[in-house]
């Protein structure tokens, strides 16, 4: 894994005690809220429906089993034992008093983590596929890349105050897990012919109220390039995106408005009046970062083999493990969808267990995925089955990863200022209704998402099955819609009709996936089906 | 004016827990909706809620309108006042000492 320098660590402590002094002058009465507000912000601290709400940044999901262990204390110490791993690998406390967030940044500080820019109209943490470095399709390892880019971005003068937030996820794998082509901008790493990194770049995908799939900005930028052209392309959007309206704000919007091509030129114009020479350490960065990574590989091992286990086991194995890179090993999904779950939360005992775990089992390592599930990176096919029994000790062994029970929620009107609906309870019952369906079936696979509100934090545009909370005539409806996707093939799902009560939602959704089961032909899963027999069969068997 | 408002009640976050309260019949912030002043006269309560955030009590006060049952009409500030709809235990700190309690002290 990165570990920070004296310069990494020096500024985080330093910002640490700048939000503490701010936090100080706030309690004083010193700062208004006016004054606080954007200063809370930038340190990740939202206010919402019961409390404040801290949002902590996980750079490209990895952690090491003592950042996680921070965590979970964090969640029993100064939460109500729980914390909320969300769609952008980061996780949030629901619970946070104001007098505490000075502590709890001190804590995070501590183990080289913070809070900076998960909030704002800045670049927030960049994210990446959460097996990657072990992913057995990886062409490059995203991780180095990521790093790079969480330098660049960190406090970068120009970009504090764009239009809008500005979202970047990194891939470096032939199988999209990071949902790439639904962000500001998408990095899709390989290797040019003399085995350097390049990058085919993405723009203008995102999600909210006006859904977009990325568009090809340019193929095969190398390296040297990467820096220059990201700069150029955030100083056009910085100029020439909207700021007269926050709906229209978006990177998505301007090239809507402006065409591909004219905002291709733009770049190409503003790329040549871009100071080169400031990016002159980068490539000799990116090597001593990529060295970095490299010397925490290890080297493949012999005589290890998968134990003949029970069939639970082999099932779990079956659905959350992925073949690795490295001879010896596999990559393993720790499910936080357990039946009726909370997707996404983990207790604090929990995320301590899973720490343990990580030291024992997987070199210390752990990710966390953007489908609000972790990730055991390293574990020797020995091992698989003794891990397997320790997490289902705690709960955490539901064998479910990308299956139609790994569902997707945001924290929805339980927590969320902004929301219209609830979403936690809707998950909850589809879970349990899902999960027995699966116990009945047999894996189901295609992926169901929900969100509070039209701000579609819980990626239900991106769903086979996308759940939209909405507040009409003082009850909750939910909308729902299909045909959505996250991978390479990413899309916008289609919205089906009127929406449905929360009661109705668990039956519904078991009438789609019956019409699927029922039309589906060898083999397709369920955007396959959809895409060849469009909207209609589904509308009929729901509005009867 | 909020459709089929007949009252409204003050609420705003506690500035230290973040936690809701109501401006109560006391004339200071309560934890409870069911002590809450309901007002038929907004223009009354808006102005009080300005000074309690200017006084660094509270952050985002702000109006519940509520039906003749004292019932809010909009569907966030029933969803509200019922809290979160899953089981959570109190935290370690506010096991310690009440969370409201600066507030609710000094407006009193
Ligand atoms: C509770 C506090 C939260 C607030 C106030 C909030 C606010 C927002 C807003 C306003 C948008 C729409 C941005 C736009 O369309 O320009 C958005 C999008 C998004 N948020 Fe959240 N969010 C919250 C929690 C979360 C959580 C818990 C997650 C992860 C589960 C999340 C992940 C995302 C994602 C993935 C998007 C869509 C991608 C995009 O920006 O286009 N947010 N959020
Ligand atoms: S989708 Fe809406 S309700 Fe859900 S977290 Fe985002 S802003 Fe809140």
């Amino acid at each position: 894994m990165y570990a920070y320098d004296q310069y990494d660590q020096a500024f985080v402590e330093q910002r640490a005690a700048e939000f503490r002094e701010q936090i100080e002058r706030r309690l004083s009465g010193a700062l208004s809220e006016d004054e606080f507000k954007p200063l809370r912000l930038q340190n990740g601290l939202y206010l919402q429906l019961h409390a404040y709400m801290l949002r902590v940044a996980i750079p490209y999901g990895a952690l090491n089993a003592r950042q996680l262990r921070v965590l979970g204390d964090l969640a029993d110490r100064y939460d109500k034992g729980y914390g909320h791993f969300t769609t952008r690998q980061n996780i949030q406390y629901n619970w946070t008093k104001l007098s505490d967030v000075a502590d709890m940044i001190d804590a995070l500080a501590s183990v080289q983590m913070h809070a900076i820019q998960t909030s704002g109209n800045c670049i927030r943490n960049v994210t990446t596929d959460a097996y990657a470095g072990v992913a057995g399709d990886e062409w490059l390892d995203p991780r180095p890349s990521a790093e790079l880019l969480r330098q660049w971005s960190s406090l970068h003068p120009e970009f504090a105050f764009l239009p809008r937030k500005f979202k970047i996820a990194v891939l470096g794998a032939a199988q999209d897990r990071a949902a790439m082509k639904f962000h500001d901008i998408g990095l899709w790493a390989k290797l040019d012919a003399d085995g350097q990194p390049q990058y085919d770049i993405w723009v203008g995908g995102g999600q909210g109220r006006t859904p977009r799939v990325a568009r090809l900005f340019q193929e095969a930028v190398p390296l040297a390039d990467l820096l220059p052209t990201l700069d150029a392309m955030l100083r056009v959007y910085n100029l020439a995106g909207r700021r007269d309206n926050k709906y229209k704000a978006r990177i998505k919007i301007l090239i809507d408005e402006m065409g591909i091509e004219p905002y291709r030129l733009a770049v190409v114009e503003e790329l040549a009046r871009v100071d080169r020479d400031a990016f002159a350490t980068a490539v000799g960065e990116y090597q001593r970062i990529a060295a970095q990574f490299e010397t925490a590989q290890r080297p493949a091992l012999q005589g290890q083999k998968v134990p003949e286990g029970s069939p639970e086991f082999r099932a779990w194995l079956q659905q959350n493990g992925l073949t690795h890179k490295v001879n010896g090993y596999a990559a393993v999904s720790v499910s936080l969808k357990t039946k009726g779950a909370i997707p996404g939360d983990a207790s604090g005992a929990q995320m301590r267990a899973v720490a343990d775990l990580a030291e024992r089992y997987s070199a210390g390592e752990i990710r966390v995925s953007h489908r609000q599930n972790l990730v055991l990176p390293w574990v020797k096919l020995n091992d698989l089955e003794t891990l397997y029994h320790a997490l289902l000790e705690q709960d955490l062994a539901e064998a479910n990863v990308g299956l139609v029970s790994d569902i997707i929620a945001c924290p929805g009107l339980d927590y969320c200022a902004l929301a219209t609906a609830r979403s936690i309870p809707v998950a909850q019952a589809l879970s349990l209704r899902l999960r027995e369906r699966e116990r009945r079936q047999g894996p189901i696979e295609a992926s169901l998402n929900i969100s509070g509100c039209i701000n579609a934090c819980g990626h239900h545009h991106a769903a086979n099955i996308g759940i939209l909370g909405l507040n009409r005539s003082e009850s909750e409806t939910y909308q729902i819609s299909l045909g959505g996707r996250a991978d390479e093939g990413a899309k916008v799902g289609d919205i089906l009709g009127p929406g449905f009560s929360q009661d109705q939602v668990p039956d519904v959704v078991e009438t789609l996936l019956d019409t699927w089961q029922s039309l589906r032909e060898d083999g397709e899963d369920f955007s396959q089906t959809y895409d060849r027999v469009g909207k209609q069969p589904f509308k009929e068997a729901v509005y009867v | 004016m909020a459709r089929n408002a007949h009252a409204y009640a003050l609420s705003a976050n506690d500035l230290l827990t973040g936690e809701q309260v109501f401006w109560s019949h006391q004339g200071r912030w309560c934890l409870s909706f069911e002590d809450a002043l309901f007002s038929t006269e907004p223009q009354n309560l808006t102005p009080l809620g300005n000074a309690e955030e200017a006084a660094n009590r509270v952050v985002g006060a702000a109006l519940i309108p509520v039906d003749e049952n004292r019932r809010p009409v909009e569907l966030r500030d029933q969803r509200r006042l019922q809290g979160v709809s899953v089981a959570v235990r109190t935290t370690a700190s506010e096991a310690a000492s009440r969370p409201s309690a600066a507030t609710l002290a000094q407006a009193a």
